[in-house]
């Protein structure tokens, strides 16, 4: 079996989808959540980031190729599997299946997965395809650079529920897929079970509450 | 003594694959609820062949809970509302006066239906042909104890290999995967030690050929351990999982 | 003309019988062993062990099975375990005790150098088990675990949790897969033997039906493997799985194969009561359970209390206060019968009057209800599932039934049947367990014949013959095919008014009432008048609905009812013929003053083998003398 017969077999494209999953979760997800929470700290700590990851030049459009890379095999892999999952079936069944006892969670990840994606597009077309120049980070009158882009487009209600129905999207989306990366790399054994879902949930309502917070202060203070 | 019940049922009925199959609708009376759900499908049979009709062409055999013959989706779940149990060995007793009770086939493009309940598993058996046992020469073994296996080993390989091949993880999977069958058996030789010879070729050829067979990918929505009527746990398709993961380490 | 048969026993001392003839037989070069086709028929432990070693000799193999798949075959159901003459407890276990408690608990009616045989290769079974992945019953040190099992003294059953037969066949089955992937062993699922095909004396090929198109389908071989098992269905409520049946061994018979013995069958003690009429099978449960659990009934008749309010001075451990020696433990034969007089004699319990308690709570309130779970805990969901009572809590209400049959086609020590190229291997032979089987022997003797035996012998034959001689358009196909369809359409036509379960639940009830655990000459004389009107009936008024040429499950019945009516005539008369008891056999008339079975040496130490002249006409017996040199004969005594 070689490395292409591998990564197209049912277990290898999962591993391959739990692998780019994980990598966005550790490498783009959870930094981007700490970057974020500097807003709590005010415009100066929050632009300085911003300067300083733009300052990386290079390196960031490299990283960024990286984070879209995995974004794509991700998404067209996970696809592809549920296209594959629906052909399977074949006839469909009359009587509804029985939701037995699948979390919400397992049960809407293409859903979930879908809704984050539409969101992804929006989000970049939102903050970063735009400059971050007056009029958009005027804040009070004053040029307050990515700090007041942020503040003035979550002014908007709409946005900021928005967001926020979105966050607790991928809080669900990745309750379901942090235990599912154990178990589809075989790393999970009966005796684990508990801690690998309390690890799953906590993971995904702490990343999912992390960015709440943010659009909260942001109500809060403005 | 124990109760009789009246029931609705509305059973699949589909004469060949070629032609459309619909649910078809008829009444019991008076059924004792100490009767197997099998042996309930029988009353209705008998009247059906007295009145002329064609009976529901459906598979039971040993009636124990042990061969795997029987199977189909009663209210949308694999062998009925009872946990841990074949439809042979469900009892009239989890019903009630005046259910609707819903009778469909098992599901999946890779165990097509045959007529009415009857479905063709025999995609379960090519996987099995594809290592799915230890290949050991008729006479050659040497004796059983000069190999020492842990108890703890023993009674895990034995939960794994108590798989009947019914096809209710199958069905019962949103993806129509067949995971839970192929790891029971993958897994089973992985905890023996007189598996491990071939467990590489084993793992990579039976999924090669579940894949063949057009079983659908675990999403991991753990369906098939609640269906599995000797109650195979996801555990062993994490265990094959990391089988599958080895194999392609130890290859790379 | 009644013959006296030959069964080929080769000569020497006994324990060096079947090393000598595995010698003296004629092998077949390797190059040439693949032009030889072998046809295996069943799919159990007898036929799929037969057709996986077969195929990794060499033979062109093709398997049939009417399930879908090989591992439905009803040896899966066997629950208990599986004999070997180990010793790995040290309790004074050899071969000769093997193979001396299977003569005598067989009643000294089967032939001494075939259960020599049978336990010597006991032991290779199991190491070839282990090493095919079986995950038997271990200890905490690693090695093999074993239960002393159904009246045996020493520990020597293996078993798999209350799965034995499930895990053995899954293990033959993962072998003959494995020559299917090879290309040695073609498969054919979902095809019913209908006839056996007969050129020149010799057994050429088959007739099925592929039970999905309803095609009939000829196939040629140079030997034909029978591995169809039991007929115990022809008593309608049995232990058996729906499925089973006697035709393809009856289509031997019919085409000049001998029956042997159909009268011994065996009944088993601890099955699930009978509960209602809609009943399709009798449910047992291991007699491991006999090991912890104790028997009894309360001393007065129709005692209307439950059963924990009886005292223990007003319950009748029957079976320890009679047999003390071996108390629960007596063999199936014996335990059974005596249920039966209990019940007789008013003393039965449950809605029915047809049960007895075997009572677990001494063991329980002994070892601990987590000890008595862990052994026998799926055993007692399994009650608890079929009868909504917790045996935990009040006492399981057992009965005896059908469950297995010793008596089926008869065969050499080759296993070869009368008819040259005809192999009959397990449950469908006749060979080895005489007039009663032991506890854990059946899965032994399946997997002797097929891994073992069978290799070792058909050689010999398919040396003597050309290979491939006879294609399937010589005219004996043609006319089996023909008959067989006739017979079909026949079936088909006769659209009456009676359902095949209807004759086979009548006809089952005049074989338990009257040819069950007790018979007498008068019953079994009714039995045959009564079976005769049956089968007038069937034959005119069996209503078949569907057509033949598709899935018909009604037909695929019909067709087996009708042979276990014809069957049955011959079961019954072979009961007739022999005037003594032994085993499970009972003949009212042939009892201790105990009422113990009396055996009758002197007119009946043979095996009644019958040939069929006719539908009409009285089968010949003829006989095979059995020769003990030994063994001595004695009173099967347990007391």
């Amino acid at each position: 079996m070689n490395i292409r017969q591998y990564l197209s077999s049912s277990l290898g494209k999962k591993q391959l989808v739990s692998l780019t999953g994980l990598g966005l979760i550790v490498g783009f997800l959870t930094p981007h959540l700490i970057g974020n929470l500097l807003l709590l700290k005010g415009p100066a700590v929050f632009n300085g980031y911003s300067h300083h990851l733009h300052s990386l030049g290079i390196i960031l459009k490299v990283i960024e190729c990286l984070f879209a890379a995995l974004f794509i095999i991700h998404i067209v892999l996970s696809v592809l599997v549920v296209i594959e999952n629906r052909i399977a079936r074949g006839t469909p069944y009359r009587h509804p299946l029985d939701a037995g006892k699948r979390s919400l969670s397992a049960r809407t990840m293409p859903f979930t997965g879908g809704f984050i994606f539409l969101f992804l597009v929006f989000h970049l077309f939102d903050f970063t395809f735009v400059k971050h120049a007056p009029p958009v980070s005027l804040l009070n009158g004053q040029d307050m650079g990515l700090y007041g882009v942020v503040i003035n487009a979550f002014n908007s209600p709409i946005r900021l529920f928005g967001y926020g129905f979105i966050m607790i999207i991928v809080g669900v989306h990745l309750s379901h897929a942090i235990q599912s990366v154990f178990q589809t790399f075989g790393l999970r054994n009966e005796r684990m079970t508990r801690w690998v879902n309390g690890i799953s949930y906590t993971v995904g309502t702490l990343l999912s509450v992390g960015f709440i917070s943010i659009l909260g202060y942001v109500c809060l203070r403005y | 003594m124990a109760k009789k019940i009246d029931i609705t049922l509305k059973v699949w009925r589909q004469n060949s694959p070629k032609t459309k199959g619909k649910f078809v609708q008829y009444t019991l009376s008076q059924i004792d609820q100490d009767a197997s759900f099998v042996e309930m499908l029988d009353i209705l049979n008998e009247s059906l062949t007295l009145s002329g009709e064609s009976p529901i062409a459906f598979e039971s055999d040993c009636r124990e809970g042990i061969c795997g013959s029987c199977g189909a989706m009663v209210n949308g779940k694999a062998h009925g509302p009872k946990k841990e149990t074949t439809l042979c060995q469900l009892h009239m007793r989890m019903f009630d006066q005046n259910d609707t009770i819903f009778i469909e086939p098992f599901r999946a493009k890779a165990l097509p239906l045959i007529k009415d309940l009857v479905i063709d598993r025999s995609a379960l058996d090519r996987m099995i042909a594809q290592g799915g046992y230890i290949s050991v020469r008729t006479g050659s073994a040497p004796d059983a104890n000069t190999l020492l296996i842990r108890k703890e080993s023993a009674e895990k390989a034995m939960d794994a290999a108590e798989c009947i091949g019914c096809g209710a993880c199958v069905a019962t999977c949103p993806n129509a995967a067949a995971m839970l069958f192929v790891s029971a058996k993958v897994s089973q030789f992985a905890r023996l030690p007189q598996g491990h010879p071939e467990r590489e070729k084993r793992v990579q050829s039976m999924i090669a050929q579940m894949d063949k067979e057009g079983f659908g990918n675990c999403s991991n929505a753990y369906e098939c351990e609640v269906a599995c009527p000797k109650g195979i746990s996801v555990s062993t398709i994490n265990r094959m999982n990391h089988e599958f993961l080895r194999a392609g380490l130890k290859e790379a | 003309m009644p013959q006296i048969l030959n069964a080929n026993i080769p000569n020497g001392a006994l324990h060096e019988k079947w090393t000598n003839h595995i010698f003296n037989q004629k092998l077949v070069n390797p190059a040439n062993k693949r032009k030889y086709t072998i046809i295996v028929v069943g799919t159990g432990l007898a036929g799929s062990a037969a057709a996986a070693t077969l195929g990794e000799l060499g033979y062109n193999i093709k398997a049939f099975t009417y399930h879908d798949t090989p591992r439905r075959a009803h040896s899966i159901a066997a629950q208990g375990g599986i004999n070997a003459a180990k010793n790995y407890h040290n309790d004074g276990d050899s071969v000769h005790r093997l193979f001396y408690d299977t003569i005598k608990g067989g009643d000294f009616r089967s032939r001494e150098a075939n259960v020599h045989r049978l336990a010597e290769v006991s032991n290779l079974i199991i190491d070839q088990c282990v090493a095919q992945g079986v995950p038997f019953a271990r200890e905490y040190g690693g090695l093999l675990d074993n239960r002393s099992f159904g009246g045996a003294q020493v520990s020597r059953t293996f078993f798999a949790r209350g799965q034995t037969g499930q895990q053995l066949l899954l293990g033959a089955y993962g072998a003959l897969m494995k020559e299917v992937a090879a290309g040695h062993v073609q498969m054919f699922p979902r095809r019913d033997m209908l006839d056996l095909v007969v050129i020149d004396g010799q057994a050429k090929g088959i007739i099925v039906r592929n039970l999905l198109t309803g095609e009939i389908e000829s196939h040629g071989a140079d030997a034909v493997i029978l591995a169809t098992g039991g007929y115990s269905r022809c008593f309608f409520l049995s232990t058996n799985a729906q499925n089973s049946n006697v035709s393809a061994a009856w289509s031997a018979y019919k085409k000049g194969a001998f029956m042997a013995n159909p009268a011994y069958t065996q009944i088993h003690p601890t099955c699930i009561p009978v509960h209602g009429d809609y009943q399709s099978k009798l449910t047992l449960m291991s007699e491991s359970l006999r090991n912890d659990g104790r028997v009894w009934v309360p001393k007065q008749k129709k005692d209307p209390r439950p059963p924990d309010q009886i005292p223990e001075n007003e319950r009748d451990y029957y079976l320890e206060n009679k047999y003390p020696r071996f108390g629960n433990l007596v063999p199936r034969d014996i335990a059974s019968r005596n249920a039966k007089e209990q019940c007789d004699a008013g003393r039965g319990v449950g809605e029915t009057g047809f049960a007895v308690y075997l009572d677990f709570k001494d063991a329980i309130s002994r070892c601990g209800k987590t000890d008595i779970s862990e052994k026998y805990g799926n055993l007692f969901d399994m009650y608890q599932q079929i009868t909504d009572e917790n045996p935990y809590q009040q006492p399981m209400k057992i009965y005896p039934a059908i469950h297995y049959s010793m008596g089926g086609l008869w065969v050499d020590y080759n296993l070869m049947s009368n008819l040259p190229g005809l192999f009959v291997l397990g449950e469908a032979n006749f060979s080895d367990h005489g007039a009663n089987r032991l506890g854990a022997s059946a899965l032994m003797q399946g997997l002797a014949d097929g891994y073992f035996i069978i290799p070792n012998t058909i050689g010999h034959y398919l040396d003597s013959i050309t290979p491939s001689q006879f294609t399937t358009t010589h005219e004996a196909f043609q006319d089996a095919s023909l008959q067989v369809k006739e017979r079909i359409d026949t079936l088909l036509s006769i659209k009456g008014k009676r359902t095949v379960n209807d004759f086979h639940k009548e006809l089952g009830h005049v074989m338990w009432e009257k040819c069950g655990m007790a018979r007498h000459e008068t019953g079994l004389k009714e039995a045959l008048s009564h079976i005769s009107k049956i089968r007038d009936e069937f034959w005119q008024n069996v209503a078949v609905v569907g057509e033949g040429n598709t899935l018909n499950q009604t037909l695929e019945r019909a067709w087996r009812v009708a042979d276990f009516i014809d069957f049955s005539a011959l079961l019954v008369e072979d009961a007739l013929h022999r005037r003594e008891s032994c085993g499970g056999h009972f003949r009212i008339e042939s009892q201790t003053p105990e009422g113990e079975a009396k055996r009758n040496d002197a007119e009946f130490s043979h095996v009644a083998a019958w040939e069929y002249t006719g539908e009409q006409n009285t089968p010949t017996l003829h006989k095979e003398e059995l020769m003990f040199s030994d063994v001595i004969l004695s009173e099967r005594s347990y007391k």
